[in-house]
């Protein structure tokens, strides 16, 4: 029988706020974060919103040197080591693994270094080595001493789900006990430039599933999860937040950057959590939406909620206006923040939603409202036809099932 | 821990090598003098992978690694099942860096208005991966893992994972990289890449010029079936561990490192004693030699049956070359003999039933993987 793998930590940073609580609140509030960037300068871009996170990440990590992404990372990494207990324990940190999902890692870097080679023909090679995307997930390995495997997940804005699956297999695969598994991105001019010259950035701010969207907003930040077996939690006294009770993964095969418009591939990945999960459709009440505000992302994504749920389809909201497009970071950041509404038994708002597009077969919930939740999804879609589906559900509902 | 123990068949195995000689081009003028050599594809092979109909532009990297998981499907006597069924897994730690940069040039250059979409969706790091499931119509779980020199490994575990748990019938897995200026330029400024323009010899003694390997590129593909579910496989993983130091730049230790590939062999149910080769990550450069020298001198001091072989001369250093020395040992294990491009630097290797792949990177990165007949 597989083991069965719960949530014991979390840790959050993005605009919204640099701990659990402070981005619930703003969920409460209802506040969104999207502001002026002001890490770089951008001509095309910088009256864009984004999701800057503001304040010294590297004050906050402790870490010396790193990127930015490494600083984000091993914040959100310290918050869920704290939340879960880790310290205060013995366990064997050789069976402590971390995959995190990542894209961009240290690209202002070399977007410093080139900048500088073309323009001023000096060559500054200090920070080349921490360009990899990889090294959020080294500092965090270091920090902590977890000798387990570790690696870096790369599956566009769906890394985030992607490592979280990934951190189940290795508890499931008996490789490890603990996972700090999540994602991590930091805004850079690679991204902000990528996404506006797909014209895909909206000009006031992502409004998901609006008639008047206009586009993504993009944003920064991390999520960090502890996921344990719920034999190791249980044995060292760790109170569970919730169980990561199935996840599903899938590839559309149709196009290098759009969904399919059906959104075949995240129905099927949804469909794969709720088997792992043993449960049916109607067991889900909530689901927090990849819901990005692009022209094809919101139809595709509510097609596959309407194709899976049909008319009955749980209540749904996407919170990308409350801290932007993280990227790798999005479906951690969001599978947080599904698990905090397990939590508070209450459903996060779409801000930003005033209309729904009529091509949108669902209804979002507009204001936040507090709601009997025991079953959550939160789903992610990127480019290359990349989609992931977690599925979540409250510590006390399945006693039953054991 | 391990990250071991996952069984799986390799059915077909295909890869994209370099030439076998480094080439020489000039240094890029505002980073140094002179001329920088690498391991890098040939004409012939780059052009074999443009294949004219081919509308779209990809970067090189898509184009070595359909070249190569294309090789390896028409080498399946019954190809893996296009749909939801088979699995990706590729393991590529820079991907498509080449039109990142470009992307980033462009925007340097010619300012904001530069910015090219296309260039900048291949600059995702799964657009190998995507591509890939494009071409061949592969639906099933996708990932891309983009972690150094753990790339690969991370890749091969999870698509073997996926047959154990009943997830995916086959798993196209593929380790690939395309050399591309930047990352010269990185490696050179960093101290890991020498002048020496002559090929890489390592563990030969042979001290280069001015130390350190030299760069390459390539790309190999496997397609995994469940075991036995196949008729005739080339081979059997039968186990993969891979880890990362607790540390920046640690010191190697020789007695470590022996205990780690001990680790390895106990979570895959196999002694020292059947093994017959080990194929070593030696890329030439004299410290790391002579780390892999004393690691093999304390394996082969308990067993003095195991022969020793090396690769880099054929690939140069790259994240995911361990992916063409997978291959090497696939095919050994496959044609129960030493492939002649291996170059056995100790002992003689008799029995290739069992092959034992090490890898130690500079900056503390390992792994090992084992494949049986």
């Amino acid at each position: 029988m597989r083991p069965r793998v719960v949530v014991t930590g979390m840790g959050v940073v993005s605009v919204a706020g640099w701990t659990l609580d402070e981005t619930w609140g703003a969920i409460v509030e209802g506040r969104s974060g999207l502001g002026t960037l002001t890490l770089f300068e951008s001509q095309r871009c910088g009256k864009l919103p984004v999701g800057e996170v503001t304040g010294d990440p590297a004050e906050r990590s402790g870490l010396p040197g790193g990127s930015r992404s490494d600083h984000l990372a091993v914040w959100a990494a310290r918050q869920a080591w704290g939340d879960a207990g880790l310290a205060e324990h013995r366990w064997d940190t050789d069976r402590g693994a971390v995959v995190l999902g990542a894209l961009t890692g240290g690209m202002l870097f070399t977007e410093e270094f080139l900048t500088r080679l073309r323009l001023e023909g000096q060559v500054d090679a200090r920070h080349l080595d921490d360009r990899a995307c990889c090294n959020s997930a080294d500092r965090i390995a270091e920090i902590f001493g977890l000798g387990g495997f570790r690696t870096t997940v790369s599956n566009a804005c769906a890394s985030g789900g992607s490592a979280l699956g990934l951190g189940c297999d290795l508890i499931e695969a008996g490789e490890a006990d603990v996972v700090l598994a999540g994602g991590v991105d930091s805004l850079n001019r690679i991204v902000l430039n990528g996404f506006n010259s797909l014209m895909l950035v909206s000009p006031d701010g992502c409004r998901p599933f609006d008639s008047e969207r206009k586009g993504m907003s993009v944003g920064e930040g991390a999520g960090v999860l502890v996921l344990e077996s719920e034999e190791h939690a249980i044995q060292r006294g760790a109170r569970v937040r919730a169980w990561l009770a199935g996840r599903g993964n899938t590839c559309d095969a149709y196009h290098v950057s759009a969904p399919q418009p059906e959104g075949r591939g995240l129905c099927e990945a949804m469909r794969l959590a709720l088997a792992g999960a043993g449960l049916s459709p109607s067991a889900v009440d909530y689901i927090n939406a990849h819901g990005t505000g692009t022209a094809d992302n919101d139809p595709a994504e509510a097609r596959a909620i309407r194709a899976l749920f049909g008319d009955a389809a749980p209540a749904v909201s996407s919170t990308k206006r409350f801290f932007g497009h993280t990227l790798a970071a999005a479906g951690a950041i969001e599978a947080i923040v599904t698990v905090l509404a397990l939590e508070h038994q209450a459903i996060p708002p779409n801000l930003g939603l005033r209309t729904v597009d009529p091509k949108i077969p669902l209804s979002p919930v507009t204001e936040y409202r507090p709601a009997k939740l025991d079953v959550a999804m939160s789903t992610s879609l990127g480019f290359g036809g990349n989609n992931s589906a977690v599925l979540f559900r409250r510590p006390g509902t399945w006693e039953a099932a054991r | 821990m391990t990250l071991a123990v996952c069984a799986a068949d390799i059915v077909a195995a295909g890869s994209v090598r370099p030439g076998a000689v480094p080439v020489s081009r000039p240094a890029p003028a505002a980073v140094a003098q002179g001329e920088w050599s690498a391991y890098r594809l040939d004409k012939a092979t780059e052009q074999s992978l443009s294949p004219p109909e081919r509308i779209k532009r990809m970067g090189r990297g898509q184009e070595m690694a359909i070249g190569a998981v294309q090789r390896a499907l028409d080498a399946c006597a019954t190809p893996p099942e296009r749909g939801s069924a088979t699995a990706v897994s590729v393991g590529t730690a820079w991907a498509e860096e080449g039109d990142e940069i470009t992307f980033l040039e462009n925007l340097i250059k010619l300012g904001e208005k530069g910015a090219k979409p296309a260039y900048f969706v291949n600059s995702v790091k799964n657009a190998l991966a995507s591509q890939l499931a494009l071409t061949f119509g592969l639906q099933g779980e996708n990932q891309t893992f983009a972690h150094d020199a753990l790339s690969f490994e991370s890749s091969l575990w999870q698509g073997a994972h996926l047959l154990a748990a009943g997830r995916a019938r086959h798993a196209v897995v593929c380790g690939v990289e395309a050399l591309v200026e930047f990352q010269e330029i990185h490696g050179h400024l960093l101290g890991w890449y020498g002048t020496d323009p002559s090929p890489l010899a390592p563990l030969s003694g042979q001290e280069r010029v001015g130390g350190g390997t030299l760069p390459g590129e390539g790309a190999a593909a496997f397609v995994l079936g469940a075991p036995g579910s196949s008729a005739a496989p080339l081979a059997r993983l039968v186990g993969v561990r891979a880890r990362g130091p607790l540390r920046r730049s640690p010191a190697i230790e020789p007695a470590e490192e022996i205990a780690f590939v001990d680790q390895a062999l106990l979570a895959a149910h196999t002694r020292l004693e059947d093994i017959g080769l080990v194929i070593l990550g030696a890329n030439g450069d004299a410290a790391l030699d002579a780390s892999y020298g004393a690691i093999a001198a304390g394996l082969r001091g308990r067993a003095p049956h195991l022969g020793f072989g090396v690769y880099r001369h054929l690939t140069g250093d790259f994240a995911t070359a361990s992916a063409l020395g997978f291959d090497l040992a696939v095919r050994a294990v496959a044609g129960r003999r030493v492939p002649g491009e291996v170059r056995v630097v100790e002992g003689s290797a008799g029995s290739v039933e069992r092959v034992l792949l090490y890898h130690l990177a500079s900056n503390g990165y390992h792994s090992v993987m084992i494949v049986s007949s």
